[in-house]
């Protein structure tokens, strides 16, 4: 098992950064090739930065940072 | 693999020496690079964490924590996302933010005792009743166990409450206080409706009333402004709700943590036992964080 990595509060939108989404006006995170608004892999609403708590792949999955979605990711995912 | 994320964000030829996380001070003066291995000083089961490093170095070491914090904004590291992206796809696969981290590990440790409980209660209540439970339970143990701020424990419960109704928002409480597991309250309370032809339904009706009114408990919190009147008036309001009750419910729960609280149901049992009437109290002790005040009210002999 590799050290996992986990963002700080302050580096919020490096990591956003990292998988190359912007951030718009109203703090959703937008995909810089598609356009797109990023959307939670269960639930498929949409996501701000601030609700940002898994990016997994393959591909890129997001996780919102709510109880519902994380253990989805937890039971469901990852086992 | 740690060694490997930070061979990625720097060749070797560009760390310094001293600024290598891997290598003990008797190593790094003995310049022995083939015990490099043996002699780090963090290893794999560190966290990465990604976040503002306030030192001289663009990392800082917490040996007791075993966290490695990487300020990949800072210095010769402002250039690393292709390197910290890569060591995502080829060895991590997975980042969280901070907060998610804490409520995923919670969630891991926490699965065994929250699959207990649903054991029971998934197949008599409602789909959405115990997804709802099955979340406010884990929400219990997070908050209990993780030393989450008041901020955070707020926003979450409102969450809840956006997703299930505002009524969700108290169910964490309700777990935290025990009300759902074996010998509590609402297993007795299913148990008293055996006899019902449509026992589920019966009680799918009951955990929705008890959930949004919570007659069997009331809650003293640090910030309430509530005196013994306004309080002894809430113990006459919630028994006449228990007393409508198709179920029995022989004690009112009055529950409260920190100096504030437990003097205010002092004060209520005060006045209560100048009425006469029957209580018992009691230390709940918690594993992690303060002990809770617990005044059991027998309802039947309320003036």
């Amino acid at each position: 098992m590799s050290p996992e990595i986990v963002f700080g509060e302050d580096r919020k939108e490096y990591l956003a950064d990292l998988f190359d989404k912007d951030i718009t006006e109203e703090g959703y995170l937008r995909d810089r090739d598609s356009g797109e608004i990023v959307t939670d892999d269960e639930t498929g609403e949409q996501m701000t930065i601030d609700d940002l708590g898994i990016v997994y792949q393959s591909s890129e999955h997001f996780v919102k940072d709510d109880v519902g979605d994380i253990l989805h990711y937890a039971t469901e995912v990852e086992e | 693999m740690l060694r490997e994320f930070f061979d990625r964000l720097f060749s070797s030829t560009e760390l310094r020496s001293d600024l290598n996380p891997f290598l003990s001070a008797d190593s790094k003066s003995a310049e022995n690079t083939d015990n490099q291995e043996s002699a780090s000083i963090v290893g794999d089961d560190y966290i990465i964490k990604i976040d503002r490093v306030t030192g001289d170095d663009p990392f800082e070491i917490d040996e007791t924590e075993a966290v490695v914090t990487v300020d990949p904004t800072r210095g010769d590291w402002r250039d690393s996302k292709a390197e910290l992206k890569e060591y995502w796809r080829e060895e991590a696969k997975r980042a969280f933010s901070e907060s998610a981290f804490e409520l995923y590990l919670s969630i891991r440790a926490s699965k065994g005792d929250v699959d207990e409980v649903l054991a029971f209660f998934d197949s008599i209540l409602s789909p959405s009743q115990s997804s709802m439970l099955e979340e406010a339970y884990h929400l219990s143990k997070y908050f209990d166990n993780f030393n989450v701020d008041s901020g955070e424990e707020y926003e979450r419960r409102g969450k809840l409450g956006d997703k299930y109704g505002s009524a969700a928002q108290n169910v964490p409480s309700l777990c935290s206080a025990g009300y759902f597991e074996k010998h509590g309250l609402f297993r007795d309370l299913y148990g008293q409706l055996s006899d019902s032809s449509t026992q589920n339904e019966d009680f799918q009706d009951l955990f929705d009333d008890l959930v949004r009114h919570r007659p069997f408990v009331i809650f003293v919190r640090g910030e309430s402004k509530l005196g013994t009147d306004e309080l002894r008036r809430r113990v006459s309001q919630n028994a006449a709700h228990l007393d409508e009750l198709p179920v029995d419910i022989d004690y009112l729960h009055v529950r409260g943590m920190g100096g504030g609280p437990k003097e205010k149901i002092s004060d209520l049992k005060g006045r209560l036992d100048e009425e006469g009437a029957k209580q018992m109290s009691e230390i709940n002790r918690k594993e992690n964080g303060p002990n809770e005040l617990v005044l059991a009210i027998d309802t039947d002999s309320l003036a």
